[in-house]
């Protein structure tokens, strides 16, 4: 995958998009296969580990991975970066300069909260997601990998985050979006991996792949230029 | 959620257990003999500091989500071996620290049962629990031993200024560890692991050392709590803990119906503690026989939770 780059996953559900995500992260143990970020070969066991290496993960879930359901929007923006930025001596907390930036997150994004202390569980699906996201960026990450990220939320919402996703990839940071609605990936993406029972089977690049040719191999087809059709029964 | 304007229902909602002990004091204070005076509010006070500085250890760890009971054991076990080594003529100093390490052993051995080897809390603090118990009793012998040595029993029944030692301790300890759960890195861990872990892992911090770390942490406040004690009666009672076992889980959870409805919190903890103790006194002061007291504690205490639980619709339990 290349900086700046939108690296589109797609499989039927099952196929094992999220597992690989996962895996990627940290956040389940793989078996095999290694990961290498810019030339050198990385080991990633632990989310730490993969966050100290530039990778940002926005679960599926993100109720209950992603978020801190009663912490205020502050709290949840900050925990992952409470270490590296906000911490003083005797790990104390500034909590003027975590304020401070917080606020400028959530303005950034359009965070719809009626302050920076509100529970995140109060806020809509689309806002939640958009403060997991304000999460990775505050900490500089250069590969997100979004996980279903606008599964369950509304239009308004689900198109301000394709917006997030194409700046974030304007400015140079790589992103793996996985996501089993064919429309968004297409529009979306550079390149496109289709995933199917576990593994990688096809790889296509925006250009060139229709709609149809998409989901033909997401069904688990192989071969679409030499595919049987049924016309002939027809005529 | 409503932000700012304080309804009179939600005042009752998140405070129903404050509002129930100033009622209990002021009703105390005018059908409980002797009970509104300066020496009795400081005796109610000096009384719940070992309770109230377990409880914030029990505190630290209800905020993550778990149990820990092992005080029940550990508070004796500490008394039985402070006591037995200031009679031995050991100096207080080297008795504090052996007590010190001590309830770090123990804080240790939990921490590494509920973390290192997954075993629940509950199960693995009890079993740590009657650990402590056994040996306290092995240490002992079953027999009260009476701490005689002043310069000992100076370190909590000395005063600074007015203010009696213990107090201040508790006090201390309150400030310091509400500082360090509301304005510290550790402190918004805490609470993020207890309400979720998943969020906090995938958010790159270790949990599991989170919850080392603050088992730790409370196996030696409750060492301290059963040193204080032991001190404040001046003998090591036969299982200390024992009797403090379900004050503090109590003074714990009343504090979760006195404020921020339904979580652990040190404010409400300490004033579960005192609540307690401000029963007992109260209900002595009227002449009640000592076996009706635990009784009449039991009706308030059920009030006093219900007023806010009831009210709130639901009753929020911290799980573990």
């Amino acid at each position: 995958m290349k900086s700046g780059e939108i690296l589109g996953l797609v499989g039927s559900i099952g196929a094992g998009k999220s597992e690989v995500a996962r895996a990627i992260f940290g956040a389940d143990p793989k078996k095999t296969g290694n990961i290498t970020i810019s030339g050198k070969k990385v080991k990633i066991e632990t989310p730490q580990d993969a966050i100290d290496h530039g990778i940002a993960f926005i679960p599926e879930d993100r109720r209950g991975e992603g978020l801190v359901g009663n912490h205020s929007v502050r709290k949840n923006v900050s925990l992952a970066v409470l270490k590296k930025k906000f911490c003083g001596r005797f790990s104390w907390i500034q909590q003027n300069k975590e304020r401070e930036v917080v606020r400028t997150y959530i303005k950034n994004l359009g965070i719809a909260t009626p302050s920076a202390e509100q529970e995140v569980q109060f806020l809509s699906g689309g806002n939640q997601q958009k403060v997991v996201i304000g999460k990775w960026l505050l900490s500089d990450s250069e590969i997100y990998i979004f996980d279903e990220p606008t599964k369950g939320i509304d239009v308004g919402g689900k198109y301000d985050i394709y917006k997030l996703i194409v700046n974030l990839a304007r400015k140079g940071a790589g992103i793996i979006f996985i996501s089993n609605e064919l429309p968004e990936v297409l529009s979306l993406c550079d390149r496109i991996l289709v995933m199917f029972d576990g593994k990688i089977v096809k790889e296509l690049p925006r250009a060139a792949v229709t709609r149809e040719e998409l989901l033909f191999y997401v069904m688990g087809g192989r071969n679409y230029e030499g595919r049987k059709t049924n016309k002939k029964r027809f005529n | 959620m409503k932000v700012g304007k304080l309804t009179k229902k939600d005042l009752i909602n998140n405070y129903g257990a404050l509002l129930a002990f100033i009622t209990v004091i002021i009703v105390f204070s005018f059908i409980s003999r002797g009970f509104f005076s300066g020496m009795n509010l400081e005796n109610i006070l000096v009384q719940s500091t070992s309770l109230g500085i377990c409880a914030f250890g029990l505190t630290l760890v209800l905020m993550m989500g778990e149990i820990d009971l092992s005080y029940g054991g550990l508070i004796g076990l500490v008394g039985a071996v402070l006591a037995g080594m200031v009679k031995d003529g050991h100096s207080i100093t080297f008795a504090t620290f052996v007590c010190l390490a001590i309830a770090l052993g123990s804080g240790l051995l939990t921490a590494i049962l509920v973390v290192g080897l997954k075993l629940p809390s509950f199960l693995a603090s009890v079993a740590v629990m009657f650990i402590c118990m056994g040996a306290e009793r092995v240490y002992n012998q079953g027999i009260t031993t009476w701490i005689r040595d002043t310069s000992a029993l100076s370190i909590v029944q000395a005063h600074i200024g007015p203010v009696p030692l213990p107090i201040f301790y508790l006090f201390l300890l309150f400030v310091v560890c509400s500082l360090i759960q509301t304005q510290t890195r550790m402190g918004q861990y805490i609470r993020a692991v207890g309400e979720n872990a998943d969020a906090v892992r995938e958010a790159g911090i270790k949990v599991g050392l989170v919850k080392f770390l603050v088992f730790v942490a409370a196996g030696i406040l409750f060492g301290f709590g059963g040193y204080i004690e032991t001190l404040r009666i001046g003998a090591a009672v036969m299982y200390a803990g024992k009797q403090l076992l379900l004050f503090v889980l109590a003074a714990c959870f009343l504090g979760t119906a006195t404020f921020k409805a339904g979580k652990a919190n040190f404010p409400g903890t300490l004033i579960g503690a005192f609540f307690l103790y401000t029963l007992m006194s109260g209900f002595t002061g009227l002449g009640l026989k000592f076996y009706l007291v635990p009784i009449a504690q039991g009706f308030i205490l059920i009030l006093a939770v219900a007023i806010s639980s009831v009210r709130r619709g639901k009753i929020e339990q911290v799980q573990f």
